[in-house]
């Protein structure tokens, strides 16, 4: 435990880096997403 | 010790990120978010759920499927005392009218027959891909026959999976799609749709028309191994069904052979040289075509019907009176104006096409006109030595021999038009063949030829306007009578019969 509050006080780009990067990349990826149509069909192909 | 020493610093760095994405999970978990995974897909993924358990009624089932354009399906808890039957494919599925399809079934029979409950899940645009996702999921409905008619629409189909591909290549999908395993994703999913900060695409009408515009540059092998994939998800639909002992009923689908192909590409392998003498005899047979009858042979996007030019809000015809005599098809189907809505609802371009459609099948030609089309057959002739299997070309010719009299040239020449579509929106001889392979190759599958009853019950074997809209939809009366054929053939009987 104290190696690793050791670690975390003196290297915190070490660790706040792949927080960033797990949070960003999902949030990146919700991004991209979400621009795609969700629902199994949303193409009107049929005329009202 | 080196090792280890990597290993307890690779663990140090990534365990507070771990740390606090368990963290995230727990608190959404707690608060009730993200628990819905985010689809990453217009249906293309066994994901979709399709159909899900009704809360409502235990036992039942309700299908999302239709995104507001119509009513959810809700499938009552199965009655031991009914026959389910399931009908598959896309729009012209859709258009199948359930309640007729029942009433022809259970003509005639006794009262020891089960009644007939047919739920029709048809949705405009799905090819056999998103069929055969839906059809896995329907099975639990445990249907007792299953009806398959579909063909139309792979290509049109294959143009929305492209679409979601390019929002989001297969690598990323497969990430989102495991991603939404994380309350973390979809709940950033759901915060990014409520914030407007990533709107959906959600094309209007006029946007789907060019779906299959992708393809348009396929070369003719590129568009039989895309047929490739129509095959193996037909042959997984009828073994899924027949191995838990469902009745499988498998069609192929009628088209309109006077629609013309939709993209017709050179071969890759043709010479420079061919290619120029080609495209010059299919020039000088389209400049002698009479011009009379250039509706008939044009294939320009505008110059196509679509089902909403025979139903316009009815209003006066015009002035100069022109009402297109159609031809009468033999009972049951009985053509002309029965089958199509009365011609104050069709639109200018229907109008126009319908009367072009009646000197094209009157065929009384001027000495003029029959010369021209013996000159533009002879060019067209030449240009398919060259290139037998040019789509475009295929398709003029079947016109001219046609006008010229030539009924069995002209129903070859019109089907190699369809066959060789780089880019068909319509069945053809070649999606025809293979429903008709897989009912052979999967035992118990029962094969229902819809597309050669009507060819034969087409005047002169030709299948015009009087039956279908456009490329592939049949009039709304053209539903009502196949629904007849179907059901008797499902129950053994000659077509005639359930009329």
């Amino acid at each position: 435990m104290k190696r690793i509050a050791t670690f975390l006080r003196e290297r915190p780009l070490r660790w706040i880096a792949p927080i960033v990067l797990v949070f960003g990349g999902l949030a990146w990826l919700a991004w991209k997403t979400v621009q795609v149509p969700a629902l199994p069909f949303t193409y009107r192909v049929d005329f009202p | 010790m080196r090792v280890l020493r990597g290993a307890v610093r690779v663990f140090l760095t990534l365990l507070p990120a771990a740390a606090a994405l368990t963290a995230a999970e727990v608190v959404l978990l707690g608060l009730g978010l993200g628990g819905t995974p985010a689809l990453t897909s217009r249906g293309f993924d066994a994901a979709a759920a399709y159909i899900v358990p009704d809360p409502a009624r235990p036992g039942g089932w309700r299908t999302q499927m239709f995104d507001g354009t119509a009513p959810e399906r809700e499938v009552p808890p199965r009655d031991p005392a009914k026959h389910r039957v399931l009908l598959f494919g896309g729009s012209n599925t859709g258009g199948f009218p359930p309640a007729a399809l029942a009433f022809a079934l259970d003509h005639g029979t006794d009262a020891s027959t089960p009644r007939a409950e047919v739920i029709n899940l048809g949705r405009a645009g799905y090819g056999s891909g998103r069929v055969a996702i839906l059809f896995e999921q329907a099975l639990a409905l445990k249907p007792q026959s299953v009806v398959i008619y579909a063909g139309h629409n792979e290509f049109v189909e294959a143009g929305f999976e492209a679409e979601v591909a390019e929002h989001l290549s297969p690598t990323l999908r497969k990430a989102a799609t495991a991603a939404t395993g994380l309350r973390t994703f979809n709940a950033l999913c759901d915060a990014i749709r409520a914030g407007g900060g990533a709107p959906q695409s959600n094309p209007t009408p006029k946007a789907w028309s060019g779906e299959f515009e992708r393809f348009k540059d396929f070369t003719y092998d590129q568009t039989l191994a895309q047929l490739e994939q129509y095959r193996a998800n037909l042959t997984t639909m009828c073994r899924m069904a027949r191995e838990r002992g469902i009745d499988v009923v498998i069609c192929t689908v009628i088209s309109n052979p006077l629609a013309p192909p939709f993209s017709s590409t050179w071969p890759p392998e043709l010479s420079e040289a061919n290619r120029r003498r080609a495209r010059l005899e299919l020039f000088a047979a389209h400049e002698a075509f009479p011009k009379r009858f250039a509706a008939v042979i044009a294939d320009a996007p505008a110059d196509r019907t679509h089902a909403q030019d025979w139903r316009r809000p009815a209003r006066p015809l015009p002035p100069d009176g022109k009402v297109p005599t159609l031809r009468e098809w033999p009972s049951p189907v009985r053509g002309g104006y029965h089958l199509i809505p009365p011609p104050e609802h069709w639109s200018d371009l229907a109008r126009e096409l319908a009367i072009a459609h009646e000197a094209f099948f009157a065929r009384v030609l001027t000495d003029a006109e029959r010369v021209a089309l013996e000159t533009a057959r002879s060019h067209l002739e030449t240009a398919l030595a060259i290139v037998p299997d040019h789509p475009a070309g295929n398709f003029r010719l079947g016109a001219a021999r046609w006008l010229l009299g030539d009924d069995q040239g002209a129903r070859d020449a019109f089907a190699n038009a369809a066959r060789f579509d780089r880019a068909p929106r319509k069945g053809s001889d070649a999606t025809n063949e293979i429903v008709e392979a897989v009912a052979a190759s999967v035992e118990g599958v029962r094969f229902f030829d819809a597309a050669a009853l009507y060819a034969q019950r087409a005047p002169n074997g030709l299948i015009g306007l009087e039956l279908m809209k456009d490329e592939c939809h049949l009039h709304e009366r053209g539903y009502r009578v196949l629904m007849h054929d179907l059901a008797d053939f499902m129950r053994g009987r000659a077509p005639e019969e359930g009329l």
